[in-house]
């Protein structure tokens, strides 16, 4: 896409050697952390195979290490996160784009800034100490309440769990998805949205079928980003979802995520079980990169379709 | 209530000053050291900074003790007293011994004691690989420094606000059978026989009692574990081991023998995991009916949640106390834990003690260090018979009683001092420490 810029022959150079430094410097470090990941990885995976991804049961210390629960609690806490957060984020982008006036606008925008500058620490204690009372005295009765204490909302009303996790989760990467669905939302050119009003179609239309499919491949790009954040958060996730590596039976079921159990059990590490969460990195890693590449698939499927 | 519980402290203190005073006394007869703080200009402890780090058991004891130790030996040797130690990391048991060999730190602590092997099993065979004489046991020794109880902490608010005056008792069945998953309720039968005194009862006129029901609320039990390893786990599984044998078991039925990490795994799908001591505590303070073990300072230094009475091994129902504790561990002072030649220690595990009075959920906690300095290099930031003679005489003044010594800085943080059995274990290890195999010479 961008062009070649060809360099003028001598003043350039060092020029030349500083960008290409730069960019071989990168490279290395990425080549050397996977392999150090690896590395550590490889006594477990050598130890444990296929069982690792496949076992159901996991333990610090002498193990049994099957990271399954951990996987499916990891996926299952950003899809809830998602679920929320996509789509009051893209119409939290489309209210501070054309709903809201101009001289709130900017405080409203700032302020969503500034919430994707919280520490996310700070969100784990408001999980902690304000959500889990409201969970278990109000919204995991109503929810059960719905479905007669049936599947998805059975068990018991511990607060803890998957979908407090995936609460806490949607409102730390709401900031992210506003704030770059409304830049890329901003640049859709008006002409397209006069064209639609003029047309006869109502304003609703006109954001749903005209707005937000011509800015589609950013915001699959903001959603990327926000399930990035949300696939390897750490301390947030550990300190409410209830360290208990299980396969869900509920969303109320207490659960660990890959990142949540590398936080909560590195400390304590010794030999197997180092190498066994090392083993965890590299399925997040593989899991993150796989989340990114498939945002980049629908991307440029979204481009070829606009061209 | 804080000066209440101050005023129980002072009591306390006093009466425990003068058992251990006696202690001290009792030890003569056997004790090499005395915790001497005098240090020459020739020692250079002013500038040396060991580090220290390891079970998050340790750590209200530490980072009391080591402030403590240094003004202490300052008012012995002015300005030749060490005066740059930093504070102790609480990086949890396993990684204090991984620090202590891979000589990150000049002491590593640990709730178990290094080597220790359950059911066949070494629980450091991943270390201690005996390639080299840091990754080999019998180069190291082994110093009991605090003992703590592991209190059974409960959120009950209700229950609390009408039943304060009778803590709910647990029994070793009872423990098992939730963590087990096999008690799942509050008002089960087996804890509403244990509790006789948490009653409904309903009066006739003449005020004769014609019926009582159980008032334990009808609440699910919600189990809090370690999520990380951790001696903790160790004691509080050796205890279920102990008492309850197979009955302890995984789901699949196999009998659970102690470990640092809980039960394999295998816990009820109700149950939560809390990372360290606070963790556990905190998962217990937002979940009303939630039940977590921890270690007894966190119960008493926040003192927000009442700690269950556990029943011991007389049938007599105790809670968790510094007189109650040090029964429990004076129950073993005919087996006294000790290091032979290999560096194992046996006979550690104090759970479950048969005499009258005893908390049975308690154990030692043990600092780790190299036996001989002379050709190691530099361990946790220090080197040499310097280095060791600064780390020795802390250790040394750690397990001392009496009003300046480490054991008072050990109580008023929530720990019981060391039995006078055990003071003397703890003194012979730090006299067996060497310098290019002669003696440190310590008093």
């Amino acid at each position: 896409m961008a062009e070649r810029i060809r360099l003028s022959a001598t003043s350039d150079r060092p020029y030349k050697f500083l960008l290409r430094g730069a960019a071989l410097f990168f490279g290395a470090v990425i080549i050397l952390f996977v392999w150090s990941v690896l590395h550590t990885a490889w006594p477990a995976i050598r130890a444990f195979g296929f069982h690792l991804v496949t076992g159901k049961t996991w333990a610090a210390g002498n193990g049994p290490f099957g990271a399954l629960p951990l996987i499916v609690d990891t996926l299952l806490t950003t899809l809830i996160a998602l679920v929320i957060a996509v789509p009051i984020g893209l119409a939290s982008a489309l209210a501070l784009l054309y709903l809201i006036p101009q001289r709130i606008r900017n405080t409203a925008s700032s302020l969503i800034e500034l919430l994707a500058a919280v520490p996310s620490v700070v969100y784990g204690l408001w999980g902690l100490w304000f959500l889990i009372p409201w969970f278990t005295k109000t919204l995991e009765p109503f929810l059960a309440g719905i479905t007669g204490g049936g599947w998805p909302f059975n068990g018991a009303h511990e607060g803890f769990g998957v979908l407090l996790a995936g609460v806490v989760l949607a409102v730390m990467i709401l900031p992210t998805i506003v704030a770059i669905s409304r830049d890329v939302i901003s640049v859709v050119p008006s002409e397209l949205i006069e064209g639609g009003l003029s047309l006869g179609a109502t304003r609703s239309q006109v954001y749903t079928r005209v707005v937000l499919p011509s800015a589609r491949t950013g915001i699959f790009g903001a959603i990327a980003l926000g399930a990035g954040r949300a696939l390897g958060e750490t301390i947030a996730v550990a300190m409410v979802i209830g360290s208990n590596p299980q396969l869900p039976h509920s969303l109320f079921s207490s659960g660990a995520t890959l990142a949540s159990t590398i936080a909560t059990e590195f400390g304590e590490a010794t030999g197997s079980t180092t190498s066994a969460l090392a083993a965890l990195a590299l399925m997040l890693m593989i899991i993150t990169a796989s989340v990114n590449a498939g945002a980049r698939v629908l991307t440029n499927r979204a481009l070829k379709g606009n061209s | 209530m804080k000066t209440n519980l101050r005023v129980k402290l002072g009591v306390i203190v006093a009466t425990l000053g003068l058992v251990s005073a006696m202690a001290v006394v009792d030890a003569g007869a056997s004790a090499t050291l005395n915790g001497d703080l005098t240090f020459a200009a020739a020692d250079g402890a002013a500038s040396l900074n060991p580090a220290m780090g390891g079970s998050s058991f340790d750590e209200p004891f530490f980072n009391s003790a080591i402030p403590t130790f240094m003004s202490e030996a300052a008012r012995v040797s002015g300005s030749n007293a060490p005066s740059a130690i930093s504070l102790y990391s609480p990086t949890g048991s396993s990684a204090g011994k991984k620090g202590v060999i891979a000589g990150t730190y000049a002491v590593g602590a640990s709730d178990v004691p290094m080597g220790t092997v359950v059911n066949g099993v070494n629980l450091d065979a991943s270390s201690l690989t005996n390639a080299n004489a840091a990754t080999t046991l019998s180069s190291y020794t082994q110093v009991p420094v605090v003992l703590g109880g592991v209190g059974m902490m409960y959120n009950l608010p209700s229950l609390t606000k009408k039943f304060g005056k009778y803590p709910v008792i647990l029994n070793s069945t009872v423990l098992a059978d939730i963590y087990d998953g096999v008690t799942t309720k509050w008002n089960s039968a087996a804890i509403c026989k244990l509790n006789p005194k948490i009653v409904n009862v309903k009066k006739n006129k003449k005020g004769k009692v014609i019926h009582s029901t159980c008032a334990m609320p009808n609440l699910p039990i919600v189990p809090v574990y370690r999520a990380d390893g951790s001696g903790t786990t160790f004691i509080f599984m050796d205890y279920l081991n102990q008492t309850q044998g197979a009955n302890f078991k995984t789901p699949a039925g196999a009998e659970v023998y102690p470990g640092t990490s809980f039960n394999q795994g295998q816990v009820p799908t109700t149950a939560l995991g809390g990372q360290k001591n606070a963790g556990v505590a905190a998962d217990v303070e937002q979940t009303v009916g939630g039940v977590g073990y921890v270690e007894y300072s966190y119960i008493l230094l926040q003192h927000t949640l009442p700690a269950a009475r556990i029943v011991n091994a007389k049938h007599q129902i105790e809670s968790l106390s510094e007189t109650s504790v040090a029964a429990d561990a004076a129950a073993f002072s005919s087996t006294p834990p000790k290091e032979n030649a290999n560096g194992q220690v046996s006979s550690f595990s104090i759970v479950n003690g048969t005499g009258s009075g005893d908390y049975p959920i308690a154990g030692y906690s043990w600092a780790i260090l190299r036996s001989d300095w002379n050709g190691i290099g530099t361990v946790g930031g220090v080197s040499g018979l310097n280095g060791e003679k600064l780390v020795a005489k802390f250790l040394d003044w750690c397990v001392q009683g009496g009003t300046n010594g480490g054991q008072h800085v050990a109580m008023e943080q929530g720990y019981v001092p060391l039995p006078s059995y055990v003071t003397t274990l703890a003194e012979q290890q730090v006299a067996s420490l060497t310098y290019n195999n002669q003696s440190l010479g310590l008093n």
